[in-house]
């Protein structure tokens, strides 16, 4: 950035105004923070080079979204995002949601589409990744996978041999007095990977990674973490889709648990579908009307009250879930205890949902905002509206390709920073929220 | 955070073999054209090169034709110079049947002719003197005895004979009327020169 303080005034009107704008600049930034700085950049002159990441693809069950980043010295923002909503009467269908899938995909990777180049990172198949947290004696991090091997042997559902594998430690843990290494292994079918390749490649994509869903998930926190303070702070995702439900324990920059649980959005349609006697798309379509904006007259309206007495066991049950990975990571680790869960995916906006978990919960929960830290004016309006909690996953295979740290717009006041407590937008409410309130990454 | 790519190895290689591919390929259009681009220099500078030979050959010719225009200039010079040489040395050859044409032509049908004299004379000039061997200064000197019926008729055979320009100087030296057989005709002598030094 250009520092016009440095080079003292001028009888230039357009240089001295120039002044003027840098100290408003400064003295707003001194008072306010960082979020007023950005709405007055535009009248600073920008010198620094544009960098824009590969394609953060995610390939959900409703649609396509393909986020493109770009970092201009400290600031990021999304350059390109765009959304293809597959047929309602193909995602039933594995066989024919996905070729839909990849004509979406050739058709976003045009050469005149909203995005720079066709390299993309997308996230191995939910059905495809295998993850699991064990523990195994104390290893050097070269002979971590070597360990791993000898310690799981045979238990995954594939040979090991077939498998496509990365491990890493998640911290020491006690175990009947005795030091123990956590480890989250990921592991996929070569079979599998190879087939996902082929098919993005086919779809015109050029693959600069495979990423892992969970990795990709807790990057949109870890990207944003830059104080030494900050790196003690425990978080909590949750990513409710439609096939699975993964939750993401991290402290700081480091992953630290990941527990894929089978109950997600096709359990609550399913639940419903089966109260009301209709399809699941119906379902489906009845669910997403329901938890729109609702006046409280409709509140008694008799659907509503049978499609949330449908899904409140399955919620409960995933809550449950949940509750047993907080309790795991409480007792596996020593150190801070996490004071909000962020919720993701397309279930995160659900009411009900969110209301079960806070009650079920030692922490709240509450749906995550992603995007919130980086410049979103560049998203198509219709996509920017409410928490985007369903662009994390897209979000955080783009920043794989974004090496960089970046201040968060929500971040601890740097002197308020107490262990265990957090200030401002991320504070917990004292008790369970009957509101669920939007937390930021 | 750690990372975990899952991305196969055989996707990367393919990727490398096709960015080495398209390399080798670029480097090979750009060798071609670099070639293609050197030929087509080559045969505009061949073909500038062509047309500059041809110029130069049809200055070659028009040279090769003054040459030869000079060299037929130059005998004729040679031999011009060699005839002149003749001549400063010899004099102009003039055969008396060419004089007595000439004084045939002029003369009046009542003039006869009874002497005729030609003498040449030969003396060194005397207009350049600094020149070693100075060329010689020739004159034929011509003079004619004859009768004429009448003075009118010599007076018109004199006018004649002045009229013709290699004669220079023509001049009745002796005039007299002499009576022969009853007539009274008129005798007279006539001395002219003419120049020897230049080619008539």
């Amino acid at each position: 950035m250009w520092d016009c303080r440095e080079t003292g005034t001028s009888d230039n009107p357009k240089f001295n105004n120039a002044v003027r704008a840098s100290e408003r600049i400064t003295e707003v930034g001194r008072r306010a923070g960082q979020g007023f700085c950005r709405e007055y950049s535009d009248l600073m002159i920008r010198f620094a080079k544009s960098q824009i990441s590969p394609i953060g693809l995610d390939l959900g069950h409703d649609s396509v979204k393909m986020v493109q980043l770009e970092r201009v010295g400290e600031e990021l923002s999304v350059l390109a995002a765009a959304r293809a909503p597959l047929p309602p009467e193909l995602r039933a269908n594995p066989q024919h949601r996905l070729p839909a899938a990849m004509d979406a995909i050739r058709n976003l990777l045009k050469r005149r589409g909203p995005f720079r180049g066709r390299h993309v990172v997308a996230a191995v198949p939910r059905d495809v990744l295998h993850t699991r947290n064990l523990r195994i004696a104390p290893t050097a991090a070269d002979d971590l996978l070597t360990a791993v091997k000898a310690e799981v042997g045979n238990t995954l559902p594939f040979p090991w041999d077939d498998a496509v594998t990365g491990c890493f430690a998640a911290g020491e843990v006690r175990q009947g007095g005795e030091v123990r290494q956590e480890v989250v292994l990921l592991a996929a079918r070569r079979s599998g990977i190879d087939a996902c390749t082929d098919m993005l490649h086919g779809a015109g994509a050029i693959i600069s990674a495979l990423d892992a869903e969970p990795l990709a998930l807790y990057r949109t926190i870890e990207r944003f973490i830059r104080r030494r303070d900050d790196r003690r702070d425990v978080h909590v995702l949750i990513d409710i889709g439609y096939d699975r439900t993964h939750v993401v324990i991290g402290r700081g920059w480091d992953v630290q648990f990941i527990k894929p649980i089978a109950l997600a959005g096709r359990e609550f349609q399913e639940a419903v579908g089966r109260k009301l006697g209709i399809t699941l798309d119906e379902a489906q379509s009845l669910r997403r009307r329901l938890n729109g904006p609702a006046d409280p007259a409709a509140e008694r309206d008799p659907v509503r009250q049978a499609a949330t007495d449908a899904t409140r066991r399955v919620m409960e049950d995933l809550a449950r879930e949940i509750a047993m990975c907080l309790r795991y990571q409480s007792v596996t680790f020593r150190g801070q205890r996490p004071t909000v869960a962020r919720l993701y995916g397309g279930e995160s906006t659900d009411p009900q949902l969110l209301a079960i978990l806070n009650r079920a919960l030692p922490i709240p929960a509450q749906t995550g905002r992603p995007l919130y830290s980086i410049d979103t004016s560049r998203m198509p309006a219709d996509e920017r509206r409410g928490p985007m909690s369903e662009w994390a996953l897209a979000f955080g295979l783009a920043l794989k390709g974004v090496p960089e740290r970046f201040g968060p717009r929500d971040g601890k006041p740097r002197d308020a920073a107490v262990p265990g407590q957090l200030e401002g937008p991320l504070a917990p409410a004292a008790t369970a929220p009957t509101q669920p309130e939007v937390v930021h990454a | 955070m750690r990372d975990v790519d899952f991305l196969p190895d055989w996707y990367r290689q393919s990727l490398r073999c096709r960015r080495r591919a398209r390399r080798q390929i670029g480097a090979t259009l750009a060798l071609v054209a670099l070639i293609g681009m050197r030929l087509a220099i080559s045969q505009h500078q061949t073909h500038v090169a062509a047309s500059e030979l041809a110029a130069l050959r049809e200055q070659l010719a028009d040279a090769a034709a003054q040459v030869q225009e000079t060299d037929r200039l130059s005998s004729i010079r040679a031999q011009w110079t060699r005839q002149q040489q003749r001549i400063d040395r010899l004099g102009v050859h003039i055969e008396s049947a060419r004089v007595l044409a000439a004084l045939d032509e002029a003369m009046p049908g009542g003039v006869s002719l009874v002497d005729l004299q030609l003498n040449t004379d030969e003396r060194p000039s005397t207009t350049s003197p600094a020149v070693p061997v100075a060329p010689m200064d020739r004159r034929l000197h011509v003079r004619l005895e004859g009768l004429a019926a009448t003075p009118a008729e010599l007076a018109k055979f004199l006018g004649r004979l002045q009229a013709i320009p290699f004669f220079e100087q023509p001049a009745v030296g002796l005039s007299k009327d002499v009576t022969e057989n009853g007539c009274t005709l008129r005798q007279f002598e006539i001395t002219f020169s003419i120049n020897l030094n230049q080619p008539m």
